[in-house]
């Protein structure tokens, strides 16, 4: 690569990768502020000082790279993406780290990570006792990362950027709700803002009537619903979901999780008046038989085992799970070791199917995805209707995402790819768990978690496992969140640097 | 952005495409209480 292209590269990347750095130090002022209003006066100093620290490296970055004016290249757009996620991570886990409630700078990088890619695996200790400020800006994070930080950036700090659509395709959105990528930013942000204002008003009603204080149900609805919202799976207690012991509370975020793990594409359509679409779309349809397959195995399989012998108990655990695991939230409703223990191996199976399978695209969902799933089984009805009919015959088949599509092979060669690296990364990650000396069992339900973005755990993840445990599912997230390809080319960047190309 | 100032403006599609939304998150939720029904033998 030549000199000066190297140089338009780095300095793209610095100045695109410090607006988003400013901007998330301006979004720690929420946590400051809750901070104060709560009188934890240490929290409170956390956070200035992490947000003070954050402006500075955006502004650094921003001031030594010249106002970048021409149009991003592919690689520009999908480092600047990767990069700013990553940096991000490190200055995000500041308050975190400042807080003592992370014993290593590491273990506060991994709940960043693990919140900005909506897993919800958590290294925190003594989570029950926290402020509500880093509880604020734990919530927040996961949120913020559902939409995507690169779509944050359209929504609210650009008017118009060069390369903007390359960035928001390294993000793992390639579906433009609208014609103006800024103006689809903006518009998932909408989407976003009313469910978080009807969520967070329904979930603070249910939380005040089973008998939390208004400001603590407020408080609880507001996080609750971002991590519900966003299919993440933090919750202000270490007991999860199951903390409420509500029916109504379990329902109301079930509704929220079903429906964040929608395309956004899906939402604008019906939205706008075409409501058809909810059970035409292709990914919605994938998701309703996957999920009722899977659902259908598990639930018959734990009454067979009389894990949970009334249908209350077998609905509440058993069918929250899977549809917390296949919308790849994450929200538990029992405790990590009775998956192993408890629930059988062909409930763990379908469990572990079901986190891999995932939600849909351009949502804030992890996993293969719907229409990845939609369109290989679509590739292999054609193939098979191809040897049934004659030689001559030429078979169309078709899939229905807002629009009829004529299935080709653009479509399903991707959809394969990324299927195949998920697989990949998730045997990866299992064997390098079971090599730390784990059962296989509870190291191929963790990685499905991590590779998939979910958050259930068996376990595995507590801040004693290993650092290189730590790292691996840090690097895992990452790369399942930002679906390999800008993450690739962030390594076949410094890779073709560090041989001089 | 004449789609979005219409989105804005009209209550009366928005609300009918939220309530669609939240219904078909519904008649799944509805559906795993069929399944476990069916599964434990209609056990309470």
């Amino acid at each position: 690569m030549p000199r000066g292209s190297r140089i338009a590269n780095i300095t793209a990347t610095a100045y695109y990768s410090g607006l988003i750095i400013l901007l998330l130090g301006a979004i720690m002022v929420v946590p400051l502020v809750t901070s104060i209003l709560s009188g934890e006066w240490a929290a409170a100093i956390d956070f200035a000082l992490s947000l003070g620290i954050c402006e500075s490296i955006g502004f650094l970055l921003m001031f030594f790279s010249p106002r970048h004016k021409k149009d991003l290249t592919w690689t520009q757009g999908m480092f600047t993406s990767s990069f700013s996620w990553l940096l991000g991570t490190l200055v995000a886990a500041l308050p975190y780290y400042l807080s003592g409630h992370w014993q290593s700078y590491l273990d506060a990088i991994f709940d960043v990570m693990s919140g900005f890619t909506t897993t919800g695996l958590t290294l925190a200790q003594d989570l029950d006792h926290i402020s509500n400020g880093v509880n604020m800006w734990r919530h927040l994070l996961t949120w913020l990362g559902g939409q995507g930080m690169v779509v944050l950036a359209l929504t609210f700090f650009v008017r118009s950027l060069p390369g903007a659509f390359k960035m928001y395709v390294g993000e793992a959105k390639d579906e433009r709700l609208l014609p103006n990528v800024i103006h689809t930013a903006r518009a998932i942000w909408y989407i976003s803002i009313v469910y978080l204002l009807l969520g967070t008003a329904v979930l603070w009603i249910i939380g005040v009537s089973i008998g939390l204080s208004p400001g603590r149900g407020f408080l609880h609805g507001l996080w609750v619903l971002m991590a519900a919202w966003s299919t993440g799976g933090f919750a202000p207690q270490s007991q999860n979901i199951l903390y409420y012991h509500s029916l109504a509370y379990e329902i109301a975020t079930m509704l929220f999780f079903i429906v964040g793990s929608l395309n956004f594409n899906l939402h604008w359509a019906v939205w706008t008046g075409n409501r058809r679409e909810l059970y035409r779309n292709l990914e919605a349809v994938t998701f309703f038989i996957t999920s009722t397959i899977l659902a259908t195995l598990v639930l018959v399989e734990l009454a067979r085992l009389g894990v949970y012998p009334e249908a209350a108990a077998l609905f509440r655990r058993g069918y929250y799970i899977i549809i917390s695991a296949h919308t790849t939230t994450g929200f538990m409703t029992i405790y990590a070791r009775q998956f192993v223990l408890e629930w059988g191996p062909l409930a763990l199976f379908a469990i572990i199917a079901a986190m891999l399978f995932g939600g849909s695209a351009s949502s804030t969902a992890g996993g293969f995805k719907a229409v990845r799933i939609g369109i290989a089984l679509k590739a292999v009805a054609q193939d098979v209707k191809r040897l049934l009919r004659p030689e001559k015959a030429v078979v169309i088949e078709k899939f229905h995402m807002v629009r009829d599509i004529v299935l080709e092979d653009g479509h399903v060669r991707p959809a394969l790819t990324i299927i195949t690296l998920y697989l990949f990364l998730w045997i990866v990650v299992t064997l390098v768990t079971a090599a730390f000396g784990y059962d296989l069992p509870s190291a191929m339900f963790e990685a499905a978690s991590v590779t998939g973005n979910v958050g259930l755990s068996a376990g595995v993840t507590v801040p004693t496992m290993p650092w290189l445990l730590k790292v691996t599912y840090i690097l895992a997230m990452w790369l399942g969140r930002l679906e390999f390809l800008s993450v690739f080319v962030l390594f076949g960047y410094f890779y073709n640097t560090a041989r001089g190309r | 952005m004449r789609s979005n100032k219409k989105l804005i403006n009209g209550w009366n599609k928005l609300l009918p495409g939220l309530a669609a939304e939240l219904l078909g998150a519904a008649v799944i939720i509805f559906l795993g209480w069929l399944i476990a029904l069916a599964a434990t033998g209609g056990r309470m």
